[in-house]
């Protein structure tokens, strides 16, 4: 990833809605599929980090250490849950640029 | 530096854009450029699954070029970079065929309308004074969207500090991008809602450990990457 630009700001704007709320009745016990984002070269930083929060909901520390691993590790593992679910959190981060895949668990 | 970006008071989660004609001019032809590669490629998927959409990708990139400006070759190469426009269609299976197919012709449509939708947006409202939250999120979608393409045709890395010699056009109009985007992140950072409760207790824990060695999603090694 790539860090560019300013600090972070303290403007004020309307709240962005999250787009899925977690929803945790349903998790099951063991988890079948794992969301994983890979490293990439072109990516901000900050950006990752924004992308983390607004679809998952994650706090700012949360995401920024996702975002943290993704640079240093080469990939974090940011969602999970049946195969469905995952690949729609896939497609969601595809939307956004970054390069997720899904990996099934145990593998 | 003075921001490009501020609240606007009158529109909440709107903004107040504040860019010169030639940034203007910019935002207004690269990702008319970027959209046109990407209607090729509609056009061709339109005609049923089966299709290997990939081969149709690297067909518009060859045809259209980089972002059609000849006259600035890059590092001496050829300027063409078929798969530039890939990194815009991830996979989403790595080891399993039949699943990244399926994917494919599920996901795809879908996501080349959502790029497709945000770069024309930003085409469209480049000399706008002021954009909703809506125009906002889609400026960032396009403008992520054209530094994938640019970056990926200028292989960009991580350890890149500077070009030597002549630096390519394309380069500073990918660090242009970059600075703007930045500023967008953080306005949409301080606009993000508090993190939903829970939500950081389902972050799952990593089976696989420690650091792969920064290597990328098909294993081949990662060019400074690793603290």
């Amino acid at each position: 990833m790539t860090e560019t630009g300013s600090s972070a700001t303290a403007q004020t704007t309307a709240p962005v809605e999250v787009e899925r709320p977690a929803s945790d009745e349903t998790i099951e016990v063991d988890l079948p599929w794992l969301v994983v984002v890979w490293n990439d070269p072109i990516n901000l930083m900050t950006y990752v980090t924004f992308v983390f929060q607004k679809l998952f909901g994650y706090s700012r520390a949360r995401a920024h250490k996702l975002m943290l691993d993704v640079h240093y590790k080469g990939r974090a593992v940011v969602s999970s849950g049946p195969k469905e679910r995952a690949e729609m959190d896939v497609n969601r981060l595809h939307q956004h640029g970054l390069w997720a895949t899904m990996e099934r668990s145990g593998t | 530096m003075k921001k490009r970006i501020l609240a606007d008071k009158s529109q909440p989660g709107g903004c107040v854009v504040r860019l010169s004609a030639p940034e203007r001019a910019l935002l207004r032809e690269l990702p008319r450029q970027i959209e046109a590669m990407l209607a090729t490629i509609a056009a061709g998927t339109t005609g049923g699954p089966g299709q290997d959409s990939s081969v149709v990708i690297d067909a518009a990139a060859e045809m259209v070029g980089p972002y059609g400006s000849p006259e600035a070759p890059m590092t001496g190469s050829a300027p063409v970079v078929p798969s530039a426009l890939r990194r815009l269609f991830p996979p989403a299976y790595t080891r399993d065929d039949e699943a990244e197919l399926n994917y494919v012709h599920m996901a795809r449509p879908g996501l080349l309308e959502h790029h497709r939708e945000a770069l024309q947006t930003l085409a469209e409202t480049a000399n706008a004074k002021k954009l909703d939250p809506v125009q906002l999120q889609r400026w960032m979608t396009a403008l992520n969207d054209v530094r994938l393409v640019l970056g990926t045709a200028l292989d960009v890395r991580e350890d890149m500090d500077a070009f030597g010699g002549t630096m390519p056009v394309q380069m500073l109009y990918y660090q242009y991008l970059s600075g703007l985007q930045s500023e967008l992140v953080d306005f949409l950072c301080s606009g993000l809602p508090e993190a939903v409760p829970g939500a950081d207790d389902l972050i799952p824990d990593d089976p696989w450990g420690e650091p792969l060695g920064g290597l990328r999603w098909d294993g081949t090694p990662q060019p400074g990457a690793g603290p």
